[in-house]
This record gives structure tokens, C-alpha cells and sequence, in this order.
């Protein structure tokens, strides 16, 4: 058999998917860019996660497809450059934990497996013999059967969170905890538990996730809520932000051939909306048939990427509604207008 | 994330640490058990699969009962070693295995536990390792005897078994924290109790760094004797009250010193013990009175060892209704049976065959009873037409057959069989089994 390849694939013809174009793929998809959206996000979460701080649960939003998981690894990078010091003087340290809840399919979910998957993350030992005891007027009785209870596994998580030291607890996915409590306020649950370890609380979700924070009127002194914002078109700094961006991706292209995005960049802006994550992902299917095609680029390709019109339409309504209810939670908007904002930095700079 | 391998079980601090008040090891591990809400023998199960014990076996269950890994032995050195692994804490300081070298590992631990009840009711609930110290009578901070841990609530009260916390500090009873349950007030220690416990105080709290070795200690006692005993070890065994030989054979290293012993020594000469085990002699108070009598031991006891008098001891023994055993009086005359065997054959065979036939015809009398008792339970429950096995029948009479009881076991199935009651093929008479049969 003639394993030699046509090096002319026309494009009716489906390229083999070779080891190569897998990994070239991959490479690509690791590719991490910092870009000022990012950069603010960051700048704006860090400070709230200092020992200090009277903020225990922070809320960080974002539009779907914005770079919210590209946010979590930059925030755990930067936290455990932060932790290694401690981690590496106390053995027994669990300074930052990181789980994504998770929809089990299950009808009426509860907090169990996301405590379980926490007590894992935190290398609780014996989970399955955990013995729930209760000190009643001064007595302690155990109570045997509430083996792996959801009221056991708190008190266990209670212990565990706060002897193992656990500074940070980064819950993403956390719109999935909307479906969880059974009759109790999740942001309730999530608000104690951070009181009584003194851990703070991360919880990255899509815009759904407000509902947990306003839903129950929990918008409190120790609560914080960060909106990663997307690029908008309207702002001039925005789009030579997004040029940056584009630039930066196309020193990665994993062909020899590098289209140039750049000078398409409003037009890219505009289907992405903004969002670095859709933008990324855009490439990525752009650039996977390049690459099934022996590198060599048709504008086809960039076409097939886009979405739908009918899909677009359906994200950028759920980004904008989301926007606009997000708009007033969130950090830096105060009750001051831009006008008393004005006066107050005139007076503080006489 | 770079977090893994982290400790097995939480870095949980050793109360009291550099202290005499040093928590007990017993205390640490249950208050460790407790904070990951698990019970002991899972903490030690879990120990164990990360840190197999190959030198010994652990015996999860053996070590809770008797907590002997708080003693001088393989498996406690093991076990100590594994457990400052899992938790990244040094708890040397939480064991008396550190003074294997100077101090002998007989009667050095408590089998009943005691506590003090002020030192609980102030606040730190964590029992101190001096409570567990056998010499130790008294709570040095409050000056007080200690007590011992006992329930003080009423049965009704008590707790069934997979309810009861395992806790040093707290009644597994009836779970009353504190032993707040038990009311008793603690009677004020004397002057010689505190300072004994003061004493084993300053002892624990010698840092783990300082290496106590035999020769160490050697040489404070050595210091001690020359010092204030005129550099003679039997003069300074009898003043300070135990028996003549004991400081010249420890001097000699024949055998190792009890810490009843070296605390007589100390509270004779009004050395710091400490001091002593670091080779130093350091006299913290005057020197106490000439203990009054030695109190005689079965060494001395032999000295009066009379063959008439033995003699007529075993006869007069085999005479009784119920004699006692051979080695009772072997105690008893301050020598051993195998002695008493060889030296008095017949008087010891007439004593065997007396305490035989007195043991037999005990057996039997509680054999009859047991049957008139079973007896009496069977008509009873068929007056009553109720279910008639094994397990009614005993509840009926009060009297449990359990297998350590053939006496009993054998009186239920003569019982049952007395009543025409048939068991089933195969049954037997264990009282923890429920059988069935048919009364006719």
C-alpha cells in the first residue's frame, strides 16, 4: 500500500490526522496570552485573596467563551508562586485548593460530592470511615450512622480546611451550585464555611452564577464580584488591545503559513465579540484545518470557524443580558457618578 | 498545582510541648483521631498502610487497649517514628520512650487512668503524660491527688458502644466531657506527692535534643551517692527506703533503676531528678528524714523461711474447705511452687488433691443450682405457653451460658433436655447463637 501523501490535498479530499498535526494542535491550544482584560481581572482579584483583606467570597463572572479558565490558571499560577513558601515549610499545608463543581445528571443534587471532591483535593485520609461526633450540653456522643452524611463530610471539610491551612478555595463551574442545597441558600452554606475556616472563596462561573448572589440578597460586606469584561468595538483602546492579541497568536500559528489576522482584526472582534476565549477557539478550528489541509491556508477555512449567525445572535443576546445585570454588582461600581468621582480626586490631590 | 505529598494526617501542635504538662501520646493520637473525625483504630489502620510496620506488628487493637507504645519498645519506637512522619510534629517529648536508657520500663505506666479535675475544668482538655506516669500521685499545678476515671453517671446513662468517643479527657461511658459525670472532689496531695510529681515534671521536660544515656545517668547517681551518701550505694538504699542491693546493682548496671526508686533516692537526698539523669547531682532541697522501716519484701521474707513452719502451713491449708493454690503459698512464704514441689512432695499432693475435690464439689453446687434455676424458667415459660430455646430460657433464669462458663452451658442443656426439649440437629448451646427446638 502507497502510504506517500498528495502534498496538492484538494479540499474535497479528508487529510489524515497524523501524530504531528495532534501535537502541533495542542501546542497551539496551550498557548496563554496576557492581555490588559486579563491583566485587570487579575489585578482586581489578587489583592481581595491578601490574608487582609474582609473579602471571603469573591465572585468572578464573565461572558461565555471571555478567557475565565485562562483567568483560573493565571490566578493559581500567581497563587501558588504565592503559597510555595509555606507549602514547602509546612508538610502538612493545603494553602490553596482548586475543584470544579460538576452536574452529576442527578435530579436533586446535594453538596456531598462537591465536599468529597474537596476533602480529595485537600488528601483527607479515610473518607469512607468518617464518624460524625456531636457535643451536645457538654456531652459528646458519636453517631454512627451518618457515615459519609453530607453533615459529616462538612464537619470533616470544617477540620480539614481549617488544620491543613487552606487559604484559597477556587470552586469553578460554580453556576452548577444553583442546583445544589436542597431547601438551604448554597451561597448561605459556601458564606459559613468560609467564616468558620477562614479560607477564601473563588467562585468562577458564567453570568448564571449571579443568581446565587442575588437570589438570596447576599450581596454583603464580605462578598465581592469580579466581571472579566470582554473587548468592545466602540472602544478605540479596546480594539488595539484585541490587534495585540491577534498579533501575539499569529508569532504561535502552528503552520509555516501564517494568514494575517491583524488586518482583519474589527472583523474578528466583531464575531467573537469580544471574547478572547470565542476568538481563540475560532483560530483553533481555523488553524486544525490548515493543518489537515499540509498547511496550506484557504479563507474557507476561517469561514467554516465562524459561528452561525443564528448561534451568534443567541450568545451575544445572552452576553448582553448577563452584562447588564452584572453591570452594578460589580467591583469598582461605586454610588459615585464619574462627576463626584472627579471632584473627590481633585480635592484629594489639593 | 504543587501541593502534593503533603502529610498523611494534620500537623496538629503537641499540648503543652517543653513542658512537665506535655501531653500524654495517648491524648494526641485520640485528639487527632477526633479532628479528622475518624476513631483510632482507623487512624492507626491508615498509619499503618502508609508506613508498614515491619520490625513488629502494630496490633491496632492491642496498642488501644493497653496504649503500652507510650513505653520504652519496638512497637512503640516504631510506632512514634511512623506517627511523627504522618503528622511532620516531633512528639518525642509525648512518650516515656526517650528514658528506655535510664529508667526501667516495669510499672513506669498507669494501667488505670487517672486526670485532674481542675486542670480539665480550666480549659486545656488534653491529658498530661505526668497522669500517666505511675510514681505521679498528685497534680503538681493544683495540688491535688489525682483521680481516677471513673463514671459517675447512672447506668441509664450509658452510652452504647458505636456512640462512646474515644477521648483522653472524656467519659466513654456516658460521653460527659471533662468527666464532669464524676463529682468526686480531689483530696489535697501532701508536701512529698507534689514534689514527686514536680520531679517527674522537670524530668519530661527535658528537651528532646538532650541525649539521656545510661552513663549520663550512671554518673549522676554516682554523684548523688558519693555526695551525699558517703559514696555507699547500700547506705543509700536503706535511708531512702527500698531494698539493700537495689543502688549497687544499678551502679554495677546489673539492672536498670526503677523511677520509684530513683524518686526515693532524690526525695532522700533532696536531689533534682533531672539533674541526675543528666549526670549532675543538684540538691533543690533539704534532705528529708531517714525513711522510718524498710517495708520487709519477699527477699526478706525468705531470710525466716522455717520448713516446720511451711510444713504445717500446707497441712493446715489442705484442711480448709476451700484450700488455696500451691502457689499462693509459695507467695505467701516468700519463695516459689517449684521450691515448696521439691521440698515438701506430700504435703503439696494432699493440698492439690483437697483444692481438687473442693474445686469439683463447687463446680457441682453451682451446677445443681444452675439446673434448678434453667429448670425452673423452662415450666415457667411453658405455664406462660411462650417460646422455650435456649436464648428465652436464659434470659428467663437471669443466668447467661456463655462458653467460659461450662458449668452453666452444661446446666442449660441438662435443663433443656429434663423438660423433653429436643434442640434442632446441630444447635449448640452458645448463649450468642439463637436456636430453636421443639416442648413437649
Amino acid at each position: 500500500m502507497n502510504m506517500q501523501h498528495d502534498k496538492t490535498t484538494t479540499a474535497g479530499v479528508a487529510p489524515k490526522l497524523t501524530s504531528e498535526i495532534i501535537q502541533k494542535q495542542a501546542e497551539f491550544n496551550n498557548v496563554r496570552v496576557r492581555h490588559p482584560a486579563l491583566n485587570t481581572a487579575l489585578d482586581g482579584l489578587l489583592p481581595l485573596l491578601t490574608p487582609h483583606s474582609q473579602t471571603n467570597v469573591v465572585i468572578v463572572t464573565g461572558a461565555t467563551g471571555v478567557g475565565k479558565s485562562t483567568l483560573t490558571g493565571s490566578l493559581l499560577s500567581a497563587l501558588v508562586s504565592d503559597f510555595t513558601v509555606m507549602a514547602e515549610e509546612d508538610p502538612s499545608a493545603v494553602p490553596l485548593v482548586y475543584v470544579e463543581a460538576k452536574d452529576n445528571g442527578v435530579a436533586s443534587p446535594g453538596f456531598k460530592d462537591l465536599y468529597k471532591d474537596i476533602l480529595e483535593e485537600l488528601q483527607e485520609p479515610g473518607l469512607e470511615s468518617k464518624k460524625l461526633i456531636v457535643e451536645d450540653g457538654g456531652y459528646l456522643r458519636a453517631r454512627p450512622n451518618t457515615k459519609e452524611t453530607t453533615a459529616t463530610l462538612r464537619r470533616v471539610l470544617e477540620n480539614a480546611l481549617r488544620l491543613r491551612k487552606t487559604k484559597v478555595l477556587v470552586i469553578d463551574e460554580a453556576a452548577h451550585l444553583l442546583k445544589l442545597g436542597k431547601g438551604i441558600s448554597p451561597m448561605d452554606a459556601l458564606k459559613s464555611l468560609a467564616n468558620t475556616t477562614g479560607a477564601k472563596l473563588v467562585l468562577v462561573g458564567s453570568f448564571d452564577l449571579l443568581q446565587l448572589v442575588t437570589s438570596h440578597g447576599q450581596i454583603a460586606r464580605r462578598t465581592a464580584i469580579i466581571n472579566f469584561d470582554r473587548y468592545h468595538q466602540d472602544r478605540p483602546e479596546d480594539r488595539a488591545s484585541l490587534k495585540s492579541v491577534l498579533s501575539q497568536l499569529m508569532r504561535k500559528w502552528p503552520c509555516t503559513e501564517v494568514p494575517n489576522f491583524v488586518a482583519i482584526s474589527d472583523q474578528l472582534m466583531e464575531v467573537s465579540l469580544g471574547c478572547i476565549g470565542l476568538l481563540k477557539s475560532l483560530l483553533l478550528d481555523a488553524s486544525a484545518a490548515q493543518l489537515r489541509n499540509n498547511g496550506v491556508w484557504k479563507s474557507e477555512f476561517l469561514l467554516n470557524a465562524v459561528k452561525s449567525s443564528l448561534l451568534h445572535k443567541v450568545i451575544r443576546e445572552e452576553i448582553e443580558a448577563g452584562e447588564l445585570h452584572v453591570r452594578d454588582a460589580v467591583l469598582g461600581n461605586t454610588i459615585w457618578n464619574s462627576s463626584q468621582i472627579a471632584a473627590i480626586e481633585a480635592r484629594m490631590a489639593a | 498545582m504543587n501541593f502534593a505529598n503533603r502529610s498523611l494526617f494534620f500537623s496538629l501542635e503537641l499540648a503543652g510541648a517543653g513542658t512537665g504538662q506535655v501531653e500524654s501520646l495517648r491524648s494526641y493520637v485520640q485528639r487527632l483521631a477526633l479532628a479528622h473525625c475518624l476513631n483510632p483504630k482507623h487512624l492507626f489502620d491508615l498509619l499503618e498502610q502508609r508506613f508498614p510496620f515491619d520490625a513488629c506488628k502494630s496490633q491496632s487493637i492491642h496498642v488501644l487497649k493497653n496504649w503500652d507504645i507510650q513505653n520504652h519498645s519496638p512497637r512503640g519506637l516504631a510506632f512514634l517514628e511512623r506517627l511523627e512522619a504522618a503528622t511532620t510534629v516531633p512528639l518525642g517529648q509525648s512518650s516515656l520512650a526517650r528514658f528506655g536508657s535510664v529508667v526501667g520500663p516495669s510499672d513506669l505506666l498507669r494501667k488505670n487512668w487517672v486526670y485532674c479535675p481542675h486542670c480539665l475544668a480550666a480549659g486545656e482538655r488534653y491529658s498530661r503524660l505526668l497522669w500517666d506516669v505511675h510514681a505521679v500521685q498528685a497534680c503538681p499545678v493544683h495540688q491535688v491527688r489525682l483521680v481516677e476515671v471513673v463514671c459517675g453517671a447512672p447506668e441509664e446513662l450509658y452510652l452504647t458502644v458505636p456512640q462512646r468517643v474515644s477521648s483522653a479527657c472524656d467519659c466513654s461511658h456516658c460521653g460527659a466531657a471533662g468527666f464532669t459525670c464524676n463529682q468526686v472532689s480531689p483530696l489535697p496531695a501532701t508536701e512529698q506527692e507534689i514534689w514527686e510529681a514536680n520531679m517527674v515534671g522537670s524530668m519530661l521536660a527535658i528537651p528532646t535534643e538532650e541525649r539521656l544515656t545510661t552513663e549520663r545517668m550512671l554518673t549522676g547517681l554516682r554523684a548523688v551517692v558519693t555526695a551525699f551518701f558517703d559514696g555507699k550505694p547500700v547506705r543509700a538504699a536503706l535511708d531512702s527506703g527500698i531494698a539493700r542491693a537495689n543502688v549497687h546493682y544499678w551502679l554495677q548496671w546489673k539492672f536498670v533503676p526503677s523511677l520509684p526508686g530513683l524518686l526515693a533516692i532524690c526525695s532522700r537526698s533532696g536531689a533534682d531528678l533531672a539533674a541526675l539523669l543528666k549526670g549532675e547531682f543538684v540538691q533543690v532541697r533539704e534532705p528529708r528524714p531517714v525513711a522510718t522501716a524498710v517495708q520487709p519484701k519477699r527477699l526478706y521474707r525468705k531470710a525466716v523461711f522455717s520448713h516446720d513452719v511451711v510444713r504445717e502451713s500446707l497441712l493446715n491449708e489442705a484442711q480448709r474447705p476451700m484450700p488455696r493454690s500451691v502457689a499462693a503459698l509459695a507467695v505467701l512464704h516468700g519463695t516459689n511452687h517449684k521450691r515448696l514441689r521439691s521440698l515438701f512432695p506430700e504435703e503439696v499432693d494432699a493440698l492439690v488433691a483437697a483444692r481438687k475435690g473442693a474445686t469439683k464439689a463447687k463446680q457441682e453446687g453451682a451446677f445443681e443450682s444452675a439446673v434448678a434455676t434453667y429448670s425452673s424458667a423452662v415450666r415457667q415459660l411453658a405455664e406462660f405457653g411462650e417460646s422455650i430455646n435456649v436464648k428465652t430460657v436464659q434470659k428467663a433464669a437471669g443466668l447467661v451460658a456463655h462458653s467460659l462458663n461450662p458449668v452453666r452451658v452444661r446446666a442449660l442443656e441438662s435443663a433443656m433436655q429434663q423438660g423433653s426439649f429436643v434442640p434442632q440437629q446441630g444447635a449448640g448451646t452458645n448463649g450468642a447463637q439463637e436456636q430453636f427446638g421443639v416442648f413437649s
